[in-house]
């Protein structure tokens, strides 16, 4: 017998979700519009993450590496040498993904894992983030400022939020399909039994350091998406905004509380969370730092009494 | 041509030598008994096998290659499933999902195939009514039962099975007695390693005795079962005996 459950409508959930996003920007002004854009920003990069964080069951503490690799990629070649930040941004996504490799190959051939892998992520988006701090080519602690060209879609640069809103939303529904595909493919089953118990993936014939590879190089190619994209909406990147440990905490913080591994997880969850960080900026704002404690409550509340995340709840109603 | 044979297989954790100077040869077709006390180097030996150790010493030849050395993974797709002593079932997927894990790679990657195969395991195991149930929640006789299913999905030549019967209540044994017999009469060569006597009387063909990583016997269960050093192994010397 199948329980009666509110995840089983999730497809007319979500499709009235999208179809109210995509008409309420008309009516919402500029400042509403720019909260939705972090939101789905921060879903999109949640999740990316999720793939390797969520599925997988690696959980990366290093993310901003492959965001501050897209950022920096498409902006240096478009301020250096004129090259479109489309075209950029899928490069960034290449290099991103050899190096996501790269990490992927010399933390699992030597078997981290859970604190240990998490740790070496870290140090990664560390090691960049020195590296940008000290380097010409990345404009050193200055950062890198892109010059507005004006509205232009081969410069990725527009002059209405609303173009960046579309643009955002549209890679949100990229992710949900690719997210969708993963999940029900060999791919997804065995990502699952990978975090599950890799003894057991192993015996049942599964290169598991071939599947988690597989799983980093997805992950780090579609982060590092996400970061050309907020470059190119800020129009000013630096060390700290890109490979910093705070950007990484917000990439996994939105799939931790809304579901790991699974399709919709990380979009709940900043759904839920933009808002409430606003909200709480907004009313406490008179006294610093008394959002960020309200909003650690929240967070240390959810995951000690939904630890499946909030999908994990939709699913049990 | 013997379906698995060692040879000379050592292999030792610091100072102690788990498998000591090893020679064996299974047949096909055979259902051969691994018994011997605690500590005897049974489940040492299946992590050889299976590739989740590697042998400091010696070879183990599977059909006539050698697959010493090789990664877990690689010898699954030859041919050779293991069961965990310590079952490990993935727990938050369901029986069919956990099944299925081990079916994706037989040779056909037709998605309503390998559910079929599934499918059919699950009948035959019996789990047909648990299999949307998830890993954790099923009880030590269907995990058992589940992480058969999975090894035989992979489509084995060689199971190399470590207590499957531990922790089942007599009945339960009997069932898995027979599906062992069942599993040999279809052509599935079985290497068992039981505590359970009664058991492993029941299903072997031939039993082979380690003690201390050596192979103390080697025959039919009644020759076994009358060997002089396996009595002494399992009870003792009769000079220690007092009255």
């Amino acid at each position: 017998m199948r329980k009666l459950s509110l995840y089983r409508y999730s497809y007319v959930l979500m499709g009235v979700t999208l179809l109210l996003l995509t008409i309420l920007p008309a009516f919402m002004g500029s400042y509403y519009i720019h909260i939705l854009i972090l939101i789905l920003v921060y879903a999109y990069l949640g999740s990316s993450w999720n793939v390797l964080g969520g599925y997988c069951g690696q959980f990366s503490f290093g993310h901003a590496t492959f965001f501050g690799l897209g950022a920096y990629t498409s902006t240096i070649l478009f301020m250096r040498f004129g090259i479109s930040p489309w075209i950029g941004m899928v490069l960034g996504g290449i290099l991103s993904m050899f190096v996501g490799i790269f990490i992927g190959f010399i933390c699992f051939r030597y078997g981290l894992k859970g604190p240990f892998f998490a740790l070496a992520t870290l140090a990664f988006a560390e090691m960049f983030r020195v590296a940008a701090l000290n380097i010409p080519l990345t404009g050193k602690a200055m950062g890198i400022l892109i010059t507005l060209k004006g509205t232009s879609f081969p410069a990725f640069q527009f002059q209405e939020k609303i173009y960046y809103y579309y643009i955002i939303l549209a890679f949100n529904v990229f992710i949900v399909l690719v997210t969708h595909l993963i999940e029900n493919r060999k791919l997804g089953d065995y990502l699952e039994a990978i975090k599950e118990d890799e003894d057991a993936a192993e015996a049942l014939g599964i290169d598991t350091l071939r599947y988690k590879i597989i799983a980093i190089s997805i992950s780090s190619f579609l982060t590092a998406l996400g970061g050309t994209f907020y470059a190119q909406y800020l129009f000013y990147i630096d060390p700290d905004i890109c490979f910093g440990v705070h950007n990484s905490i917000e990439i996994f913080m939105r799939p931790i509380f809304g579901g790991l591994g699974t399709v919709y997880g990380a979009f709940l969850g900043s759904l839920i969370l933009g808002p409430l960080s606003e909200l709480t900026r907004g009313l406490l704002g008179g006294y610093s730092g008394m959002h960020l404690m309200l909003f650690g409550v929240v967070l240390v509340v959810v995951i000690i009494f939904l630890p499946r995340g909030v999908v994990g709840l939709l699913k049990k109603i | 041509m013997a379906m698995l044979e060692v040879q000379g297989l050592i292999k030792s954790f610091g100072g102690l030598t788990a498998i000591n100077n090893l020679n064996l040869a299974i047949e096909e077709g055979e259902i051969v008994g691994l018994i011997g006390p605690n500590g005897a180097g049974k489940t040492t030996f299946f992590n050889l096998v299976s590739g989740f150790l590697k042998p400091d010493c010696g070879k183990i030849i599977f059909k006539g290659k050698n697959i010493t050395g090789l990664k877990p993974h690689v010898i699954c797709r030859k041919g050779i499933a293991r069961t965990f002593q310590i079952v490990k079932p993935f727990p938050k997927l369901t029986t069919f999902k956990n099944i299925r894990i081990g079916a994706y790679h037989r040779s056909s990657s037709n998605r309503k195939l390998i559910d079929e195969r599934v499918e059919e395991i699950l009948n035959f195991l019996g789990l047909e009514e648990k299999k949307n149930m998830l890993g954790s929640d099923l009880t030590i006789a269907d995990r058992k039962n589940l992480e058969l299913g999975r090894s035989l999905a992979t489509n084995p030549k060689l199971l190399l099975l470590d207590e499957i019967m531990g922790g089942l209540n007599p009945v339960e044994q009997g069932r898995m007695i027979n599906v062992v017999k069942r599993l040999n009469q279809e052509g599935i060569t079985s290497l068992v390693i039981e505590h359970n006597m009664r058991a492993i009387m029941l299903c072997s063909h031939r039993i082979i005795v380690l003690n201390y990583g050596e192979k103390i016997a080697d025959g039919t269960p009644e020759q076994v079962a009358k060997n002089q050093n396996v009595i002494k192994v399992y009870l003792g010397d009769q000079e220690n005996v007092r009255d």
